[in-house]
């Protein structure tokens, strides 16, 4: 009775079948089958965990000069660009899945290895929302403190200001690649000894207000914001639309600007992606508003953003935004700032371009992924199932374009699997690449011939 | 094979081409109004006075000095204004008096605004010759369906990223394009687009190449200059369907339809004649039908000898140069109400069924029954008007609903200037038909 009853059965553990990627020396299909990035998922395939960053040198090399503070270098851009020329060919270029790379790379240390040790640095990747719910600025405004707090950012600065405040036996227990579980949990650091409520709270939030952070924020912050499920419940959930649009940007702008001086941290880069969402939705006047506010929020408003340089901006975009955007960016005077077109905008952007179609980039980007999942580190840099030629016409037939050609050589993979190939090669890659991308039949609704009419004009009568 | 015309088929010369392209008629009746109101008037002081109005869904505060210079030329075309004597001829400053032709036409605006339009219709054919030889040119166009035709545009779902300005490479996708628009034109309307595939690829081939000639606006502007392909190619076609559909001479025919070299009418005339004569009821034209990518424009009116006046309204002073007289599909209600009633309900459920809702765009509706039935656009205002006011009847046990939001597409862009349906003035945008059961109230008889 119980297993029928769907108020009871309960799902059954899966029976132990041979797994069909075993013959290829893997423990399951390596290649994505979501055509984006999802930073939050537990799959590598989909988080942007499996990264060849070889085949992005020259891309990564112009990000770091362009946003990374260094010695040599202590100002970079306030704001910069990330341009992908390669929309008519599809997504899947891979700008998420760098900006994620690049937001790692930072996190990973706080910019120490980037910087050489010389600057304290954060990075958010910012996603905008679709149907034109960021294209507000004060949207966006609580876009930004979103991502701050979701990325870990504001985290990191509790963490460091309670690091400053807690005995050096308890910091010695702490992780400090990873400090969420002990930095970031009240009850661990009780645990130790420390005074949460009376003492290290207190104590925090002290610091904020000397700091400058608006006595109700930094109560917020010291009591919340070490753990970013916390703060998004306790605070951010809070705030309705009404007081975003009246103080969200004292909050990101100067409030938050001061809790990271205050933790010490120098830098924070916005890593915006799909700049689109922004863009299409705006009307004339909306876009001229957004920009004009840009550059006062990030070149040269009374905000203590502005005053410390503190946040740099990287924005995705693409020819088509570039083009809407173009007008209103020199209205607004930020061609000086970050040129978005003409020559000297090269000194400002990355420029996103499709892979070239060669061995030595399809194969050390499918390799990235096989190596991933196979079971021993021996088998590491084979390509076994895959010809070495048929990863670079998979390359080629997917104009250079990564996500593309990723999707297809997991199609490709399954089929191998279906049909029991050993190998596989550049014809068989042609034969499903054909057969995967049919041409789309025509909408017959569209295609009807209009109804008859119902009366002529030249009967007789 | 088509009939060979003989030459004294052939339309008058006009007295002039230079057509205004603005599109509200309302413009002539309030310049003679302050023309007799102050005695003259220039056009600084009609740029002045003309009051801001609605051009279907945009607010005009005020007419360029462009648009207020060609209407005084058009309103002393007419006879309507003249210079005062003595002053200086040049149009720009002279002071103009309305003439007594112009008090008659002013007097006419006033007391009938359908008998101005007609007396309208008849001084823009006295002067250009275009409204009558157009409906004469797009019944011969396609005979068969009753002079329909469609100008091709892109289909919707061909979106392209912008190119650099200096790529103007005619490429595959812009020839499968170009084929596929004229098919689906085809397709829609069989005769609609009676141009062959090579002909309309090389037309097109070369308008886009003289468009990609022409320097950006924006050169004055630092920075590398970009285009739309979408854009271009729309123009393409529009530039390329004018020219072989309405050039003197008809598409594979041998003899022109006047006399001398210059063409009847150009792209960007053309673009201002459409309105006119859909705002004089000669023709019906929409560029946003569901089932059809373009403009698909039919005339609402006809050249035949003889027609029921019950049906057709006739304009003794616009003739064929084969004799025969102009009628305007004018039908009376009690002659449409059942047809109008039937299409109306047809194609609304049609339109229904397609978005899965109740309400649906009124202009899409328009345009549909007006197509199936030659309407104009204000008969069907006015035929509307009507079954508002007798819905629900015994014989249509239906209930309307009428609403007036402005939709997203009317408002911003090209949406705007798409004419809306006006019942009482007010413009409306939404309609919704639902049967009533059997046993709901309805009102008796039908109102004849």
């Amino acid at each position: 009775m119980t297993s029928s009853n769907p108020l009871l059965r309960r799902s059954q553990p899966l029976p132990v079948v041979e797994n069909p990627y075993t013959r290829f020396g893997l423990t399951q299909n390596p290649f994505p089958d979501s055509p984006t990035i999802v930073p939050g998922s537990d799959d590598p395939r989909r988080n942007g965990e499996i990264y060849c960053a070889d085949l992005r040198e020259i891309e990564e090399a112009q990000f770091e000069r362009l946003l990374i503070p260094r010695v040599e270098q202590p100002e970079p851009r306030p704001i910069a660009l990330l341009m992908d020329y390669a929309t008519r060919r599809g997504r899947g270029i891979g700008k998420t899945a760098f900006i994620n790379h690049q937001r790692e790379r930072i996190m990973k240390d706080l910019g120490g290895e980037l910087t050489g040790g010389a600057y304290v640095l954060l990075a958010a990747h910012l996603i905008p929302e679709s149907g034109g719910r960021t294209r507000k600025f004060w949207q966006f405004t609580r876009l930004v403190a979103y991502a701050l707090n979701e990325g870990r950012c504001i985290a990191w600065a509790i963490w460091r200001l309670r690091a400053g405040q807690i005995p050096r036996e308890v910091l010695a227990q702490v992780d400090p690649q990873n400090p969420e579980p002990t930095l970031g949990d009240d009850h661990w650091l009780e645990q130790q000894g420390v005074n949460i409520m009376f003492d290290l709270n207190p104590s925090v939030e002290r610091t904020l207000i000397h700091a400058g952070v608006r006595p109700e924020i930094a109560r917020s912050l010291a009591h919340h914001g070490h753990a970013a499920d916390a703060w998004g419940h306790q605070f951010l959930s809070h705030q309705t639309d009404y007081r975003w649009r009246r103080e969200g940007d004292h909050l990101v702008f100067n409030d938050l600007v001061r809790l990271f001086q205050a933790a010490d941290i120098n830098k924070t880069l916005l890593l915006v992606d799909e700049v689109e969402k922004i863009v299409v939705p705006q009307n004339r006047q909306e876009r001229r508003i957004f920009v004009d506010d840009l550059r006062r929020f990030f070149v040269d408003g009374p905000f203590q953003s502005v005053y410390a340089r503190f946040y740099g901006l990287l924005l995705t975009i693409h020819p088509y935004i570039q083009e809407l955007w173009t007008p209103h960016w020199k209205a607004a005077g930020l061609d000086r700032v970050c040129a978005i077109s003409g020559g000297t905008a090269l000194e400002y952007t990355i420029y996103f371009r499709p892979l070239d179609v060669e061995e030595e980039v399809a194969v050390p980007l499918v390799l990235a992924y096989l190596d991933y999942f196979r079971p021993s580190p021996d088998q590491h840099g084979q390509l076994q199932p895959f010809h070495q030629e048929s990863v670079v016409e998979a390359l080629r037939l997917s104009g250079g374009v990564p996500g593309p050609m990723l999707t297809l050589l997991r199609l490709v993979l399954e089929r191998a699997v279906r049909e029991g190939w050993d190998t596989i090669n550049a014809n068989q890659v042609r034969a499903i690449y054909e057969s995967a991308v049919p041409t789309e039949p025509p909408d017959e609704e569209e295609w009807e011939p209009l109804p008859p009419t119902q009366v002529d004009l030249s009967e007789e009568g | 094979m088509k009939p060979k015309r003989l030459h004294n088929e052939q339309w008058p010369v006009p007295r002039s081409r230079e057509v205004g392209l603005f599109t509200d008629l309302t413009l002539y009746a309030e310049a003679l109004a302050l023309a007799q109101e102050y005695g003259a008037v220039t056009v600084s002081l009609l740029q002045r006075d003309l009051g801001q109005r609605m051009q279907k869904m945009r607010l005009v505060l005020r007419q360029s000095e462009r648009t207020v210079e060609r209407l005084m030329r058009e309103l002393r075309y007419f006879d309507w204004l003249k210079p005062r004597s003595g002053s200086a001829e040049k149009l720009t400053i002279a002071p103009h008096m309305i003439t007594p032709e112009g008090q008659q036409a002013f007097t006419l605006s006033r007391k009938d605004a359908r008998a101005f339009r007609r007396l309208l219709t008849v001084k823009m054919q006295q002067v250009y010759v275009i409204p009558g030889w157009f409906i004469a040119r797009l019944w011969q166009i396609n005979p068969e369906g009753q002079g329909e035709v469609i100008l091709p545009d892109p289909l919707d779902d061909w979106q392209p990223s912008s190119r650099d300005w200096n790529d103007t490479t005619w490429n595959e996708t812009l020839h499968t394009q170009t084929l596929v628009a004229a098919q689906q034109a085809r397709k829609a309307s069989l005769n609609a687009f009676p141009i062959r595939d090579e002909d309309w690829l090389s037309a097109v081939q070369r308008a886009w190449n003289r468009l990609s000639n022409l320097k950006p606006r924006s050169q004055r502007k630092r920075g590398p200059a970009s285009y739309s392909p979408r854009t271009r190619l729309a123009l393409a076609m529009r530039e390329a369907s004018v020219g072989l559909l309405f050039d003197r001479i008809p598409y594979e025919a041998d003899e022109p339809d006047f006399p001398g070299n210059r063409p009847p009418i150009y792209p960007r005339t053309f673009m201002g004649w459409c309105p006119r004569l859909e705002a004089l009821e000669m023709i019906f034209y929409t560029d946003w039908h569901p089932q059809v990518a373009g403009r698909l424009l039919f005339p609402t009116s006809v050249f035949r000898p003889t027609a029921p006046e019950e049906r057709f309204e006739p304009l003794e002073e616009i003739r064929h140069p084969n004799g025969n007289s102009f009628w305007l599909h004018q039908p009376k209600w009690n002659i449409m109400r059942i047809s109008f009633l039937s299409t109306l309900i047809s194609v609304h459920q049609q339109q229904a069924m397609r978005s899965g809702a109740l309400y649906v765009s009124l202009l899409d509706v328009r345009d549909e029954v007006c197509r199936q039935l030659r309407l104009s656009s204000l008969c069907f205002d006015r035929f509307l008007e009507q079954v508002v006011r007798e819905l629900p009847i015994s014989d249509f046990p239906w209930s309307v609903a009428i609403e007036t939001d402005i939709r997203e597409e009317q408002s911003g862009g090209a949406g705007q200037l798409r004419r809306p349906v006006y019942l009482r003035g007010v413009p409306h945008t939404l309609i919704a038909l639902a049967h009533l059961p059997q046993d709901s109230e309805v009102k008796e008889g039908s109102v004849l």
